[in-house]
């Protein structure tokens, strides 16, 4: 079990993105949950997860008006995948060196 | 035994006891004497007991002085508040307060004695003075005047250090760059270019091609490590490492607006804005604007940037993201209103209502994501905006790299400049949403 210094926002980005997957909610009330815990994460250590938070949420919101609606999902789909992909490499990544951000 | 001077209990010396005498002894030749009266000597165990305890006792003493003192001064003595020394010593704070932190008031805010025109001298400045204008034919119009500003609330040392500690040597260094660059300005004859000057002129071109080492690193020093990833820090970065003027401006501008949203969630918006915009920055950029992108321009941009870094920006555009008093923030000539939707007319095309904001067409999701994150989430909006004023929109529109698409047969053109992105319909005509990205 990885330790966040922010559990909470983890957990709601963890959370909203398998609502996403699975077609439960929305982009727009995904890009929420991304906006609300990019702002919760004020540590250093975390600075790169606000980053993918911040770049994740503007992401969709550029498919959104950008990408034609036949290729909307799977564009977000691969998103919203890959953020939490990064997520969790991040995390590995930050546990085993002590380098900085 | 020597001749010793001893004393008795009934106060002739030269009816001391042999003991007495003994005593004289031992004082005269330990190196310190223990409770018992007993010489010890320097080196021993009992040596360091008896040091330490005397420490002790030293600090007790000046620990009762601190917290027993109004103030200390340099010989770590108390001075009572309302005495002259008291008067003195506040003196040398703020003075030193301002000096180092070119605050026109952030120094003084501790106590509530500072007067108004506290630091103003490390400017050069008096209260209401005005630098005037330094218009000429090739440099830019540029007006500075100190600002009074009430402190109807002072904030304790405490708010300060918790939540502005961050962003001070910000403020403060975005003060010291503008007063000097003001100041470099003036100092300068009107057309003529030092051969420096000439040459850094010549290797900006049009801002497009900083190299590595901005003027904005340079003038920013060591602040960053101490802003980075944190507050007004976060976006820093921005300016920091941007490679071109727009960057720059998109770094700086936001630092500025985190600004001015700490202002508004510490809740002491009066305090800390008097002290954060001791000027009023006005930078005319209208006689530029027919070559925008001359080197002229550059170089004005340039010599802009330090007013936008946070301090004098951060003042500014803070004061426009909380709705504030009138400031003027550089801008390529008319000011477009940075508001809400309610605020714009409205314009209906095929069903559709648009705000008028300049000469484009806004639509109500561009014009909420555009909003003041510190107004909160507009009508119909899961989340605040994204800080993004419509000037700054038009700066992207005009200047940024365009990548056009089709959206469900809709052309459409998507315009970067930095870190801020415009999604645009109708050849530009149309904002349709704000993007934004990190430097990650």
């Amino acid at each position: 079990m990885t330790n966040w210094i922010y559990p909470d926002a983890v957990e709601r980005v963890e959370k909203a993105c398998g609502f996403f997957l699975k077609e439960q909610i929305d982009a727009k009330t995904l890009q929420a949950a991304l906006y609300q815990s990019e702002q919760e994460i004020e540590a250093v250590e975390e600075k790169w997860l606000r980053s993918l938070l911040f770049d994740a949420e503007n992401k969709l919101e550029e498919i959104t008006y950008t990408v034609s609606s036949d290729k909307r999902k799977a564009a977000m789909f691969g998103i919203v995948q890959q953020l939490l992909n990064d997520m969790h490499s991040g995390k590995d990544r930050v546990k085993t060196c002590s380098c900085k951000q | 035994m020597g001749n010793y001077v001893a004393f008795s209990g009934d106060g002739d010396p030269y009816g001391a006891t042999a003991d007495a005498f003994a005593a004289a002894d031992r004082m005269q030749n330990g190196d310190a004497i223990d409770r018992n009266g007993n010489g010890v000597q320097r080196g021993s165990r009992e040596y360091a007991d008896v040091a330490d305890r005397y420490n002790t006792v030293q600090r007790f003493d000046e620990a009762d002085r601190f917290q027993n003192a109004d103030a200390i001064d340099k010989n770590g003595n108390a001075v009572a508040l309302g005495s002259e020394a008291y008067t003195r010593l506040m003196q040398r704070y703020q003075t030193s307060q301002g000096a180092a932190g070119m605050s026109a008031r952030g120094g003084g805010v501790a106590n509530n004695n500072a007067p108004d025109d506290v630091g103003a001298e490390n400017f050069g400045l008096r209260p209401g003075e005005d630098w005037g204008d330094t218009a000429s034919s090739s440099m830019p119009k540029v007006s500075v005047r100190w600002k009074q500003y009430a402190l109807p609330t002072l904030p304790s040392a405490a708010e300060i250090s918790n939540w502005a500690s961050t962003t001070w040597s910000d403020i403060t260094t975005g003060l010291s760059n503008a007063y000097n660059r003001v100041q470099a300005w003036q100092d300068q004859p009107a057309v003529t270019y030092t051969a420096e000057q000439q040459a850094m002129l010549d290797s900006m071109g049009d801002g497009s091609t900083i190299p590595t080492d901005t003027v904005t690193q340079q003038l920013l020093g060591d602040t960053r490590d101490q802003l980075d990833n944190t507050g007004a820090g976060r976006y820093l970065n921005t300016a920091w490492e941007g490679k071109n003027w727009n960057d720059t401006f998109a770094g700086a501008y936001n630092a500025a607006i985190d600004i001015g949203q700490m202002v508004s969630k510490g809740g002491l918006n009066n305090s800390l804005f008097g002290m954060v915009s001791p000027f009023e920055v006005n930078i005319d950029y209208s006689p530029w604007q027919a070559d925008y992108n001359s080197k002229e321009y550059g170089t004005l941009v340039q010599m802009a940037a330090p007013l936008l870094i946070p301090g004098v920006g951060g003042e500014a555009v803070g004061a426009r993201a909380l709705g504030g008093a009138e400031r003027v923030v550089a801008n390529s000539g008319e000011r477009l209103l940075w508001g809400s939707w309610k605020d714009y007319s409205k314009v209906s095309i095929e069903g559709r209502e648009y705000a008028q904001i300049g000469d484009r067409l806004y639509t109500q999701h561009s014009v909420n994501r555009m909003q003041p994150s510190g107004l909160g989430a507009p009508a119909g909006e899961l989340t605040p905006g994204r800080n993004i004023s419509p000037n700054f929109v038009e700066d992207v529109i005009r200047t940024g790299q365009q990548t056009h698409t089709v959206v469900d047969d809709v052309s459409r053109t998507v315009h970067w400049s930095g870190n801020v992105g415009v999604v645009t319909e109708n050849g530009g005509n149309v904002v349709v949403t704000i993007l934004r990205r990190s430097n990650q």
